[in-house]
């Protein structure tokens, strides 16, 4: 059992707020971006479609191939 | 498209089974990469919605004339804020290297080093990889951009 540290803590408040906001405009209508807005917005063209790619090779990357 | 779905899911169940350490894990994850890129310029060649001159031009114009649509603008900026909250925590954890501040990847990690949280985590990353690569292209000629 690993005990629950500060860290941790702010993990889960910062999830919380993702998600909640997530939901949030999710349930807007569209009067506010959500995820799915925000992401047609990047993939409009090749420059935000390449910035998004970048951000999914270094997760890939560092997630299962050089996490310590 | 089902062909699709099976082959990537295939691969994730495969990929769980080498940790991160083996050659193997890192070999199929930089040509998971390659591939990507190569699929996304193949497929993306004449089908990108706008081109990124116009795109980066329409948008800077949208956050100047933010007073036309403050609940958009401020819902922006929320997940701008957001992204940033992330961002600037996981470096403070990584800079601190302190058992009471884990970093994103260490959280990750907890899930990774088993051998089916590793297969999820690589799917929903491959699935989220897919969607970058294919997600919101037009029909070729009907963008008005060539490009």
């Amino acid at each position: 059992m690993t005990a629950v540290v500060v860290g941790d803590v702010v993990w889960a408040v910062l999830a919380a707020a993702v998600g909640g906001w997530a939901v949030a405009t999710a349930l807007a209508g569209g009067r506010v971006p959500g995820v799915g807005a925000v992401a047609r917005w990047f993939l409009q063209c090749w420059l935000g479609r390449a910035v998004l790619l970048a951000g999914w090779t270094e997760v890939g990357w560092h997630l299962f191939c050089q996490r310590p | 498209m089902l062909l699709a779905v099976a082959t990537l899911a295939a691969l994730a169940v495969w990929e769980g089974g080498h940790p991160q350490q083996t050659p193997a894990a890192h070999w199929s994850v930089a040509l998971t990469i390659v591939a990507a890129v190569a699929v996304a310029v193949a497929a993306g060649r004449g089908r990108q919605h706008t081109p990124s001159r116009r795109w980066l031009a329409s948008s800077a114009r949208a956050a100047a004339g933010w007073r036309r649509a403050p609940q958009r603008a401020a819902g922006a900026a929320v997940w701008v804020l957001l992204v940033l909250a992330v961002i600037g925590w996981d470096m403070n954890s990584f800079v601190h290297q302190a058992h009471d501040l884990p970093t994103l990847s260490y959280l990750f990690g907890r899930v990774t080093r088993f051998r089916w949280g590793r297969a999820l985590v690589f799917a929903a990353w491959l699935a989220a990889g897919a969607g970058l690569v294919a997600g919101c292209l037009v029909p070729r000629g009907r963008n008005g951009a060539g490009r």
